[in-house]
């Protein structure tokens, strides 16, 4: 897997089509051409759950989760780093729906920055209110819905162009 | 921190955003998954092919 990506997402176990959300998450990146491996990090007490989820995926050994998100988006991180990957995709398992096409925009969008997110404009129109009444209209054009999954590169080139490593996230 | 993108705001990287997907939601409830016609329905729709979304999406609140 060293040159590839691999994904995390996180637990949720609430059936959705005959299978799990879980499931479905997992089977956007297992199914993906460019993502070498899935990786999932779940609540110990939920490994039961957990396998009848994704039974036949193609999935790693899950890693026991933390108390908080970013606990388990690190726990994850360091379990994967036997496998040297240059590129991980952070998921949260709640979402069901990354299709190909934006799991593939994050990816291409990590030609380009050392970390990328798939996000929609907001829509609604977003007012300021104080004690029931409208005090004024926000400008929605700097608002965003931030998405996952979230992708990050991994890559650090200590003898590169960019010598104290850039904004390289494995530090 | 709720989000990823706010770990790498800490971090202080600016991450670049790419296009979302009405259909990229989150499910924290399963009142979630009975919203038909939604774009999670368009969503199960697609995953499910020619099954009727009111067949994929369960209409009764989830127990598991």
């Amino acid at each position: 897997m060293a040159q590839g990506l691999a994904a995390i997402c996180q637990s949720k176990y609430l059936p959705l089509g005959g299978a799990t959300v879980l499931r479905h998450a997992v089977n956007a990146f297992a199914a993906h051409p460019r993502i070498a491996g899935v990786l999932v990090a779940i609540r110990p007490e939920d490994r039961a759950l957990f396998d009848r989820a994704v039974a036949g995926l193609s999935v790693l050994s899950p890693v026991p989760g933390g108390a908080e998100r970013q606990d388990s988006v690190r726990l994850g991180l360091e379990a994967l780093a036997v496998h040297k990957p240059e590129r991980v995709l952070i998921h949260d398992g709640a979402r069901p729906f990354p299709d190909a096409a934006l799991i593939s925009r994050v990816i291409e969008g990590l030609d380009e920055a050392p970390a990328a997110i798939p996000a929609l404009p907001l829509g609604d129109t977003i007012k300021r209110v104080e004690d029931g009444r409208i005090r004024g209209t926000i400008d929605r054009s700097q608002l965003w819905r931030a998405q996952d999954p979230a992708g990050v590169s991994l890559r650090c080139d200590p003898g590169g162009a960019s010598p104290d490593g850039g904004a390289c996230l494995d530090r | 921190m709720t989000d990823d993108a706010a770990v790498a705001e800490a971090a202080g990287i600016a991450p670049l955003i790419v296009a979302g997907s009405e259909e990229n939601l989150k499910v924290t409830t399963a009142e979630d998954l009975a919203a038909g016609g939604t774009a999670l329905g368009r969503g199960a729709r697609r995953l499910c092919g020619s099954v009727r979304v009111s067949m994929c999406i369960p209409s009764a609140p989830a127990t598991m």
